[in-house]
């Protein structure tokens, strides 16, 4: 497959301000992309660079091999067939959802303008309404007529700005879920922005990590998970808990934790490391190791969600099933699983 | 549980409440007589006054009436549509600077723009003068065009009207989500496309309310017109009652105006209410149109122009007559003049917020049927031109004079025969009735941003109604409350035709005697209370360039 989209260190100035700085990273035909950051991390802006909103002042993005912005070349928005969803979803007041999803199809002829918008309206599943005016419509039908009205054109990209931000949560998972099989299906190469990594793991085949204007890391969404190149991403991606611990030369952590099982251990001894412990690092069990006093429980439905003190006063996290009732000021017993634990710093 | 609070909450006021509610019902009846009179007259026998009227000259009043509508329409629209255009979608050299003078106008009133051009350009004018001595032609070798005329008064009423359309197309377009646009162009429209088919048609309803407000405004007029000598609805009532004398044909008349007032208000209405729907979440600045080199230029010279001929010149040629006149006109007459113009503006300001808060906390606290139409009602006032209210008073009024009159007669020998008609009761009246829908419409929105729950977290806190009125509402509303007096102030320091008709007898206004001194050709004897009021007109000016500045820096 080759490459629909490609990002050559590409930078955004604002003013002396470095909004994105040298970023590249490439989407292959199909798949959906995600950028994934904390507000501010330039995200949107890299978003609106590839639609033609913003100038570069550094570096291309290319749409199936031909350059369109470049600091010397910016092709207009509306030359590009770049397909965008906005997050407040900016749909035509004025026009009827009909209108709104035949909005971008003005040059084709009547007949194949009406089939198209025929062919739309059954893929989002809104023929009921197709004569209704966007202030008439539910946050999720709206955002059904915006992503039509994107796809109507046979865009060569669809851009989605934090496109599950105007609903509410329930129906945001669900939303994400359906909308995925409907972009798989119509084989749309897509890229999101979201601060949000459950709609992140829940959308994308891809993800970009982005912080202060640079990619922190990218890979799948389990790679993400599993393997977090920084404490940010470590912290940003996933429940657990950070936490500073000695370790010895052999991989013995402090607190008789237990044994590191792999990865490059400081020749040193007493150095110390910061380590991510998931939930399911620390496992509840009667003849556990340890016995941690419980600082805070939060009780979520099917589970509990302990917050447990270490010795030496840092706190780690324990999720047990909720039958497993103790109450603040007890103790827990567990084990230590660290398997799948991260250790960062190494040797600091 | 309901009935426990309710008592709780008012203890000892029942019966004090009951008579609040039943007065604002029944100022509200009494503010729509004078409308209900107009229209009952059309129930009347059509007299031969009607018929006569009808044979000769009241399909002029029909067709020059509409001839102005249709040219005062075309002038704001264009002229409104096209600076808010410029203003608010594109940037060019000195953008922010014509952004508020746009507005000066407001503060100029149609009669007084219409007699300093008349000045300006008769024959004996500074300019027919410098264009007879530079060329060297004599009266009658050339053509100029006659100001006093139809055309002359809609390019009059055109330039200071305008900025009601420019006001609401420009915050149409300001606060048009720029995400719309941008989702134009990457639907594959140009700039410039996604101008005409998004930018343009989001704002029509905007557009629409602002060019119906005009043309309710040049319906209203009767400076402009009687001056002109054009024979409009206005100008037509005058001459039937007064030339004619003849109050039933009069009211007749004033009906079929209100004809006319109906459908603008009805389109007007109808605009706003499909506005409501347009989201205006400018959470992306729409990215300006850069106009280049003499784009700009161009740009700054058709602004620059418009603020010129709508307040400019005729602000200074005022100064220079007012100057040239000082000593003659500045004297103990004219601060009576001021005196009386003040405070007759001050009282009707205080009787609209009095009524306003009235109607307002009606509605507030009782929140039914009966309150809602009582605003709704009590709102449409702004619609009615001046001299329909006048007549629609000057009738029941006289009825009861002559009344009261024979009942006195019974009793006394030579009984007073005037109580209502010529006294400033009635001006008041009036007045309320005309401007009662600003002062209430600033109350309202005022009122509406102190939510239920604040009166509820007072109230919980241990506040009586007495400190909750005192320590929240009253320093909550106190600039909603100084925006109205100030509006209504000054809207009846301009007003013309309400005055002139139902003055006491030797009372005179600024406005009146700014009317009176031009009718009689003294253009630069009524400069200096014109320019009274022209001064006063620029404070709304800038009460209202100060929300817009704001507003487009919030935007920014």
């Amino acid at each position: 497959m080759h490459k629909q989209l490609d990002l050559d260190r590409v930078s955004i100035h604002y003013g002396g301000f470095q909004a994105v700085s040298e970023i590249s990273f490439s989407l292959a035909e199909g798949h959906i992309g995600c950028i994934l950051g904390p507000s501010g991390c330039g995200k949107t802006s890299l978003l609106r660079a590839i639609a033609g909103f913003e100038t570069l002042s550094d570096g291309s993005i290319s749409l199936r091999g031909d350059i369109i912005s470049a600091p010397d070349t910016l092709q207009p928005p509306e030359k590009r067939g770049v397909g965008m969803v906005f997050q407040d979803f900016a749909l035509f007041p004025h026009l009827t959802v009909e209108a709104n999803i035949g909005f971008g199809l003005a040059k084709q002829a009547p007949a194949t303008r009406d089939s198209r918008i025929t062919e739309m309206l059954d893929l989002v599943g809104l023929h009921n309404v197709h004569k209704r005016y966007p202030h008439q419509l539910s946050g999720g039908q709206q955002q059904r007529v915006a992503l039509a009205r994107a796809l109507a054109p046979n865009p060569k990209i669809l851009l989605l700005d934090e496109p599950f931000s105007n609903l509410d949560s329930v129906r945001r998972s669900q939303l994400a879920s359906e909308i995925r099989t409907l972009l798989v299906r119509s084989k749309i190469t897509t890229l999101m922005v979201t601060h949000d990594q459950d709609e992140a793991f829940a959308m994308a085949d891809q993800i970009i990590l982005l912080n202060h204007g640079r990619v922190l890391q990218k890979g799948t969404p389990r790679d993400l998970y599993q393997r977090p190149a920084t404490v940010f991403a470590a912290d940003f991606i996933g429940a657990g808990k950070l936490i500073d611990i000695g370790i010895d030369a052999s991989g013995r952590l402090d607190h008789n934790l237990g044994v590191l099982p792999k990865g490059p251990h400081c020749s040193r001894t007493n150095s110390r490391i910061t380590l991510l412990l998931r939930h399911d690092a620390v496992v509840f069990d009667d003849c556990g190791t340890h016995q941690l006093a419980i600082l805070d429980k939060v009780f979520q439905g099917a589970n509990n969600l302990y917050t447990l003190a270490l010795p030496d006063g840092q706190s780690i996290a324990c999720l047990t099933p909720s039958p497993i009732d103790f109450t603040v000021g007890e103790t827990l017993r567990v084990r230590f699983d660290l398997d799948e634990a991260i250790m960062f710093n190494s040797c600091a | 549980m309901e009935i426990i609070t309710e008592s709780n909450r008012f203890p000892r006021t029942r019966h004090q409440e009951w008579g609040w509610r039943h007065l604002a019902t029944l100022s509200t009846i009494i503010l729509t007589v004078p409308v209900l009179v107009i229209l009952a007259s059309l129930l009347q026998p059509f007299g031969p006054a009607w018929q006569h009227l009808f044979t000769t000259v009241l399909s002029d009043y029909i067709i020059t009436s509409v001839i102005l509508l249709l040219g005062v329409g075309v002038g704001t629209l264009t002229l409104g549509v096209g600076t808010a255009w410029l203003t608010a979608v594109c940037d060019f050299p000195g953008r922010t600077l014509l952004t508020w003078a746009l507005l000066l106008p407001l503060a100029m009133p149609a009669y007084i723009i219409a007699y300093t051009y008349t000045g300006l350009l008769d024959v004996s004018g500074p300019v027919q003068s410098s264009l007879r001595a530079f060329f060297a032609w004599s009266y009658g070798d050339y053509y100029f065009p006659q100001i006093r005329s139809l055309p002359g008064a809609i390019c009059m009423l055109s330039l200071v009207l305008y900025p009601y359309v420019y006001l609401l197309a420009y915050v149409s377009f300001a606060r048009q989500s720029g995400a719309i646009a941008e989702a134009s162009r990457t639907l594959g429209k140009g700039p410039w496309q996604s101008f005409f088919s998004v930018s343009l048609p989001m704002a029509r309803p905007a557009i629409v309310a602002g060019v119906s407000l005009a043309l309710m405004e040049t319906l209203a007029d009767y400076g402009t017109v009687a001056y002109f000598g054009v024979s409009a609805f206005t100008t037509g009532i005058f001459r039937t009652w007064f030339g004619l004398g003849d109050l039933t044909t009069a009211a007749q008349l004033c009906a079929l105006l209100l004809l006319f007032v109906f459908a603008l208000m009805s389109i007007e209405r109808e605009s706003r209410r499909r506005l409501r729907f347009y989201p205006n979440s400018a959470r992306i600045q729409p990215a300006r149109l850069l106009l280049r080199a003499w784009r700009g230029w161009a740009a700054l010279f058709f602004g620059s122009l418009i603020v010129s001929l709508g307040f400019l010149v005729p602000a200074l040629q005022l100064l220079q007559w007012a100057s040239s006149r000082w000593e003659h006109v500045f004297d103990d007459a004219f601060m009576t003049l001021l005196g009386n113009s003040f405070l007759l503006a001050a009282a009707a300001a205080l009787s609209c917020l009095f009524v306003s808060l009235l109607l307002a906390y009606s509605k507030r606290r009782y929140n039914q049927r009966r309150e809602h139409v009582q605003v709704e009602v009590a709102k449409l006032g702004y619609a009615v031109p001046g001299t329909v209210i006048a007549v629609g008073i000057m009738l029941p009024a006289g009825w009861l004079d002559q009344h009261v009159s024979g009942f006195l007669s019974n009793w006394f020998d030579n009984p007073p025969e005037l109580f209502l008609s010529g006294t400033l009761g009635i001006v008041l009246l009036a007045y309320v009735i005309r401007f009662l829908s600003i002062a209430l419409q600033t109350v309202e929105s005022g009122l509406s941003a102190i939510t239920p729950s604040i009166d509820e977290s007072a109230q919980s806190l241990g506040a009586s109604s007495i400190k909750l009125l005192k320590h929240v509402h009253l320093p909550l509303l106190k600039p909603s409350l100084l925006t109205a007096l100030l509006l209504v102030f000054v809207d009846v320091l301009k007003e013309l035709p309400t005055t002139l008709i139902l003055r006491p007898f030797n009372f005179n206004t600024l406005a009146v005697r700014t009317f009176e001194l031009a009718s009689d050709e003294r253009l630069a004897d009524a400069a200096l209370p014109a320019l009274a009021i022209v001064v006063m007109g620029l404070l709304p000016v800038m009460l209202i360039t100060r929300s817009l500045l704001r507003g487009s820096a919030q935007h920014a």
